[in-house]
């Protein structure tokens, strides 16, 4: 076991002690280093945790969504499968999917924003659904990928799909 | 009027809810003595800067993020030793023990104290202690933490540090002795 000694007893390492501890300066421009770096690393988090909050809202619709189907669907359970909507539409400010598999409630599946497409991958079972995307909260555009189906009552155009089994 | 000096707690309480100026005030207040724990172990102003920068901004990291520290300044500490030895553990920087002592070896005549100084022959000294040694003499001797501290601060075993100490000692007395009589 060593001995324990808290001084030193020497004048040599009590003079390198001094000359150690004298050594307290502190840098500004350190601070602001720091303090840039955070603001910046700050921006980057708020932003990956706003695209975090719309992927989650994604995945909470559709796995409501899936519930539903499960719940509504003939006792014949038939097999889900993932459906991917997508729209070009760089300017906008938010696309959301309505259609008969949600009601055609705007709210139940915002699309997320890739590359200035707007996406969003729906569990459905097989059958034929009528929908159309609403962009900006108001424009009803029909899905130019696939076929138009006829105008409903209040003459909104809209698109069809068949998802087979 | 005198201005009440706020706590850590109250300066971290702030900070996890966004306020830049409550770290400012924390990094003014440990910054200095933490910035020479790292200079005196990587004998570099640039270095030293730089494993503090790191520091603080995993500090700030995880002050935001997870929950807060309970003793701030050996957390910091704590932080800080990693980041040192993160360093000197990369192989891109120069091996200051093994560059000061070839430049001893190499020198054909005596290292010129009156061109170094005093401080400069402790830095070429604290440069060829290993580096566990330089640690843990620096953490005991210049800034002033217990055995138990300095165990919990590093995880080495008590009876290692104080080998390590105690070797460190012998090293500068020996190394500085020529210097310190001159």
């Amino acid at each position: 076991m060593m001995p324990e000694k808290d001084s030193l007893d020497d004048p040599v390492l009590e003079s390198v002690v001094r000359e150690l501890r004298a050594q307290e300066e502190w840098s500004g421009r350190l601070e602001e280093r720091v303090l840039e770096q955070i603001r910046s690393e700050t921006a980057i988090y708020r932003r990956k945790m706003r695209r975090r909050r719309i992927i989650g809202v994604s995945l909470a619709a559709a796995a409501a969504l899936a519930l539903w189907f499960v719940g509504v669907s003939s006792p014949r359970a038939a097999s889900v499968h993932p459906v991917r909507f997508t729209v070009r539409a760089p300017e906008s400010s938010g696309v959301s999917l309505v259609g008969d598999f949600n009601n055609w409630n705007p709210g139940a599946s915002p699309l997320r924003k890739v590359n200035g497409s707007w996406t969003v991958t729906l569990p459905l079972r097989p059958g034929r659904y009528r929908y159309t995307f609403v962009v900006g909260g108001r424009t009803w555009l029909p899905d130019p990928a696939r076929p138009a189906a006829p105008a409903d009552d209040f003459g909104r155009p809209t698109s069809v799909i068949t998802v087979l089994n | 009027m005198r201005q009440v000096e706020e706590s850590d707690s109250d300066l971290v309480r702030k900070t996890r809810s966004g306020d830049l100026a409550a770290y400012a005030a924390l990094m003014r207040r440990h910054g200095p003595r933490l910035k020479r724990y790292a200079q005196c172990l990587l004998g570099s102003h640039e270095e030293a800067e730089e494993a503090l920068q790191d520091t603080f901004l995993r500090a700030h990291r995880a002050i935001t993020e997870r929950e807060a520290p309970r003793e701030l300044d050996a957390w910091l500490f704590r932080i800080l030793i990693n980041r040192c030895r993160t360093r000197n553990g990369r192989a891109d920087l120069v091996d200051r023990s093994f560059s000061a002592g070839l430049a001893y070896e190499l020198s054909p005549t005596p290292p010129d104290v009156d061109g170094i100084g005093w401080r400069g022959e402790i830095e070429r000294a604290l440069a060829r202690l290993p580096e566990a040694q330089r640690e843990a003499f620096i953490l005991k001797y210049v800034e002033d933490f217990s055995y138990e501290e300095i165990q919990q601060l590093t995880g080495v075993r008590m009876s290692a540090l104080k080998m390590r100490v105690m070797r460190a000692c012998e090293g500068l007395r020996e190394l500085l002795r020529g210097a310190y009589d001159a």
